[in-house]
């Protein structure tokens, strides 16, 4: 690859990647009400990951997820699981979603609920499972 | 009675840690668990005379209206009594036999699996849990026939003995679920009381034929009797446990425990008569021919079973005689199996002629050998000596002379087996065959105990009235009888029968060496060899030989035709399917869509230069020569996809649709980089007639299509998550909250096969070893 | 709009059997996609055409105002784009893989099973490992 498109590359990459990895948190977090979630969102981390990987270089793209993409896999299913378990101990089945309340500030109120849990851990397998396959790609 | 499965369950699950630690000490621990369930069952007989049946359940399977429900009645007693007490010598034994032999873990676990089955087997009361634990016995017999798996005879024998009883299984499990269907599912204790059949109609002869199957191929009749002998591959506590004393009866078991129902069917005495007086004769005939000590005894065994059937075809009237004689065979024969291991231990040697003099080497041998041929042939005061007069005289009383002529020839025979025991220990022999070691106590231990016990059985056998009278009822359906029983009654025609058949067996064990010779010249002696002469060549084996090469010619042939490795064959035949099924029912209810096309939402010129853009996409893919252009198709298509999911209110589709495109675009230029360039693999014929296909296949999808629109969309579970989505899982986007609550455990499953796709792709392109170098 | 609907789907499974029904690898790989894609259309056709109003509760209400796309099919076709996914790189990498050790890009020339046929006199022998497996009767093309 000659220097100049990779160092334009470069360049957006540097902006747009951490952009995307924000948006993919916005579309998480906003997933349980507008469209978005844990799917979509873990997609755009793997995409602004992708773009890292062609912009700079797969040890880059590593160094900067920190940890093994099947690492993430297991945290998510993990965290998925562990969601679900939760209102086992209450004597519920599997995965009952569980809500609690917190007051804020004059009328809002902020909902949690072990269905968020659930939607992080999506998000973590997606991302784990996409980069896994990516990188392996990559390193051939 | 759950506690005792319970124990052998624990033993079980213990013995993979206990036996690499106790090496042959754990069966003593398997031999006392086995003596303590004995003595339980022993303590329960008292109440069981007098108040009646017992019965204990835990639910299990309650769908399937099937619950894990036990019942200790007379007959169950008596076999469970044998199983533990049986079990308990032959574990004790076998503690001298393998002493540490290295498989001793699997040999443990697969003989407490087959007591704990056996067990099961006999206890159980509801016909689901008896058929589990039925095929739970053939397994462990598989097991511990095969126990020396690197002889490849024992593996074939053992691989028959598991096909035979494993189909024989599998009948009666049909007829099982015939009689399910004509009667409802019962317990086997309501036979005699309220689920009366209607045993004519031709459901109840099916069902009643495919039982009778299963019975007769676990209790090795003719034509079936080929797997028994065979499995005297087995160590021989295996074949004194199960060939001998417990699993071959346990077809005898299920036909007298259904004799209350099929008794009355007119099948009934013609093919039980017919099955077991042929396998009596046959067994008895074989028996007397044969070399090899245990071969000798398992057909030996062959014909008390024949016997045992024939006496149950007899009915009521041979109830007694018999349970006398189940009792008596399982203890002698049981007591003779362990002292041929013995002998075969102490020698190295099976071959009857050349074994002799033994007593003067072994003296302790030789005394329990002693009571075990006295037990066996019969001789008073032994339980066998009871048994045998009850039978003859049943023989006696029954209507068919012939009868008699069959039970006198088959005691002919088993009794000359039980006096050609001694020919190992009395024998002149040169040059003497000696003891390489003098056996372990345990060793004589079994046959002693064994042996002893029918050779007593005879002289408290006033105590075994109540438990014989106790089986009769549970054979006939009665509610309650008496039976006297006494060792020596006047002399009557009876006892000089017996008087008959004891000389006559003594001149025969005499004269065996002619029979023996006899047995080798009609190729009777050998297990049947590759290529069958003599009589051999009329062996039933031959069949199941043939049947076997028969499945495994099928199998490669089907699999050549079938199985044959091209995928487009595939899936033009799945396709075909598909579309002549298809057309056939389109054809036979004269067109489902005759009612118009269904056109209720306008066209939208937008709308249609997406779908225009995707089916062009879709040709461009197709004809592409480059790959690249396919993938740029591809991507242009899927963006096309997202574009309309996003307009029909799919924005969460949309979004992801978008991202996968994008990603799978990437990764396919990422691969195809590296692939060969396409070149034209198929002729244009070829190409025609799959375009042919594709374009049939297309078509019907499209009319399936609009079929799906004219249908009414089912909304009943689309209206339940619209209601529900905020109120009840707290969010407004009704997708992800089905994806994250209502449906959550599909969502985790599918997060898990993304993972493990993940690992495969890892593995696969990671892995190096054995590539292929050009 | 339900009519051109219908055409599209067909169009699009026509196309992904042609695709599968060739000998070249990489060509199954493209039929598999558009599979995916026909039967996520099909799927969605099932939940009827609503345009423009996503199945989403309006902050002054509880419940979803119908008319409104239906979220059952949506849901499924979410999790199916996911799964195709996973089993499209799977698949590109089996393909990747197999040319790699074959160097061939033609189904046929993969002919280990082809020897099934034997295995009735063959039994006893352990069936050799796939990578050897290009058959030198055949002419592969």
């Amino acid at each position: 690859m000659s220097t100049l498109p990779s160092l334009i590359l470069r360049t957006a990459v540097r902006w747009i990647a951490p952009l995307l990895l924000l948006f993919s948190l916005f579309l998480l977090v906003r997933g349980h009400h507008e469209p978005g979630g844990g799917f979509s969102g873990g997609l755009i981390a793997s995409t602004g990951f992708a773009l890292l990987t062609f912009g700079y270089d797969l040890v880059t793209a590593r160094r900067l997820l920190r940890v093994h993409p099947s690492a993430l896999v297991l945290a998510g299913v993990g965290l998925a699981l562990a969601s679900g378990a939760v209102p086992m101990l209450g004597g519920q089945p599997f995965l009952t979603g569980l809500w609690v309340t917190i007051p804020l500030t004059g009328e809002a109120a902020l909902k949690l609920g072990t269905p968020l849990v659930f939607d992080v851990g999506v998000y973590l397998a997606v991302i784990g499972a996409t980069l896994a396959m990516l990188f392996a790609f990559a390193e051939e | 009675m759950l506690l005792s499965l319970a124990t052998l369950a624990v033993l079980i699950l213990l013995a993979p840690i206990a036996v690499p630690r106790l090496e042959r000490r754990f069966g003593y621990l398997v031999a006392l668990a086995s003596a303590a369930s004995f003595g339980c069952f022993g303590t329960r007989l008292p109440d069981l005379f007098r108040d009646g049946p017992y019965s204990e359940s835990v639910p299990w399977l309650p769908t399937l209206g099937s619950e894990l429900a036990l019942r200790l009645d007379g007959l169950s007693a008596l076999f469970a009594l044998l199983v533990t007490g049986i079990g308990a010598v032959v574990a004790l034994y076998t503690v001298g036999y393998l002493e540490d032999d290295p498989r001793l873990t699997r040999f443990w676990v697969a003989f407490l699996l087959f007591e704990l089955a056996m067990l099961g087997l006999v206890l159980a009361d509801d016909l689901l849990v008896l058929f589990v634990f039925w095929e739970l016995t053939s397994v462990a017999s598989f097991f511990l026939i095969g126990f020396a798996h690197d002889r490849p005879r024992v593996r074939a024998n053992a691989q028959q003995a598991l096909v035979v009883t494993g189909a024989g299984g599998l009948a009666l499990l049909a007829g099982f679920l015939l009689l399910a269907q004509e009667a409802g599912p019962f317990r086997l204790s309501e036979l005699s009381t309220t689920a009366r059949l209607p045993v004519d109609t031709p459901l109840a002869s099916a069902a009643f034929a495919l039982v009778l199957l299963g019975a007769i191929t676990k209790s090795a009749q003719v034509p079936f009797h080929f797997w028994l002998p065979n499995a005297m591959e087995a160590p021989t506590p295996v074949s004194a446990y199960l060939h001998s004393a417990t699993m071959v009866k346990a077809g005898i078991y299920l036909l007298a425990r259904l004799s209350p129902l099929f008794g009355s069917h007119p099948w009934w005495e013609p093919a039980l008569v017919a099955l077991g007086g042929t396998t009596a004769v046959v067994g008895a005939l074989l028996a007397v021919t044969q070399r090899d000590l245990k071969r000798l005894l398992a057909y030996s065994t062959v014909a008390a079973l024949g016997t045992l059937v024939l006496l149950l075809g007899l009915g009521a009237a041979a109830a007694k005689a018999f349970t006398l004689f189940l009792l008596a065979h399982a203890l002698y024969k049981g007591g003779a199996f362990l002292l041929a291991g013995a002998i075969e231990h102490g020698t190295g040697q099976r071959a009857l002629e050349r074994l002799g003099q033994l007593w003067r080497h072994a003296p302790p041998l030789t005394a329990s050998a002693l009571l075990v041929v006295l037990a066996a042939a019969g001789l008073p005061p032994a339980l066998g000596f009871v048994a045998k007069e009850a039978v003859l005289e049943t023989g006696l009383r029954s209507t068919a002379p012939f009868v008699t002529v069959v039970l006198t020839g088959s005691f002919l025979g088993q009794t000359a087996v039980a006096w050609l025991l001694l020919r190992p220990f009395f024998a002149r022999r040169t040059p003497e065959p000696s003891l390489e070691h003098p056996p372990h106590w345990t060793l004589l231990s079994g046959p002693a105990a064994l042996g002893g016990a029918a050779l007593v059985g005879g002289l408290v056998v006033s105590w075994i009235a109540p438990l014989v009278a106790a089986v009769a009822n549970s054979v006939t359906g009665a509610a309650k009888s008496q039976v006297e029983l006494a060792l020596w009654h006047s002399v009557t025609p009876v006892l000089g029968m017996s008087v008959v058949i004891l000389t006559a067996a003594a001149l025969l064990a005499i004269a065996w060496p002619r029979c023996a010779s006899l047995g080798d010249r009609l190729a009777l002696t050998e297990p049947l060899p590759e290529r069958p002469r003599g009589l051999g060549r009329l062996a039933p084996e031959r069949g199941y030989r043939a049947g076997l090469e028969g499945v495994l010619r099928l199998a490669s042939v089907q699999t050549r035709i079938l199985q044959n490795g091209y995928l487009r064959l595939y899936i033009t035949v799945i396709v075909g399917t598909a579309i002549l099924l298809t057309a056939a029912t389109v054809l036979r209810t004269r067109g489902p869509v005759a009612s118009g096309l269904p056109t209720r939402t306008p066209v939208d010129l937008l709308d249609a230069i997406l779908v225009l853009i995707i089916v062009v996409s879709g040709f461009v893919a197709v004809r592409a020569s480059e790959r690249l252009a396919a993938v740029a198709a591809l991507g242009a298509l899927g963006f096309s996809l997202a574009l309309l999911y996003a307009r029909y209110g799919a924005p969460d589709l949309a979004i992801t649709q978008v991202l996968v495109d994008t990603l799978t675009v990437v990764l396919l230029v990422f691969a195809f980089y590296r692939l060969p360039r396409y070149a034209r693999l198929s002729s244009t014929a070829t190409r025609l007639r799959d375009a042919f296909v594709a374009a049939i296949f297309g078509g019907m999808m499209a009319g399936f299509t609009l079929l799906v629109f004219a249908l009414e969309p089912p909304s009943r579970i689309s209206t339940f998550f619209n209601e529900q989505a905020y109120p009840a899982a707290h969010g407004r986007n009704v997708v992800n909250t089905i994806l994250v609550d209502f449906r959550a455990l599909d969502t985790l499953g599918e997060i898990t096969v993304l993972g493990l796709a993940s690992i495969g792709v890892l593995t696969l392109l990671t892995y190096r070893r054995g590539e292929r170098t050009r | 709009m339900e009519l051109l609907f219908a055409i599209m789907v067909g169009t699009l499974y026509g196309c992904a059997l042609y695709l599968l029904l060739r000998r070249s690898i990489v060509k199954l790989a493209i039929g598999l996609i558009l599979l995916g894609n026909g039967a996520n259309l099909l799927l969605f056709s099932s939940g009827g055409l609503v345009r423009g109003r996503p199945p989403l509760v309006p902050p002054d209400g509880t419940v979803v105002v119908p008319p409104a796309a239906d979220p059952l099919p949506q849901a499924l076709i979410l999790t199916a784009i996911v799964i195709s996914f996973g089993v499209l790189v799977f698949a590109v990498a089996l393909i990747y893989r197999t040319h790699r050790a074959l160097r061939t890009d033609d189904l046929d020339d993969l002919v280990a099973t082809d020897r099934l046929g034997e295995v009735s006199e063959a039994a006893h022998r352990p069936i050799e490992p796939v990578a050897a497996g290009v058959d030198p009767r055949s002419d592969g093309r």
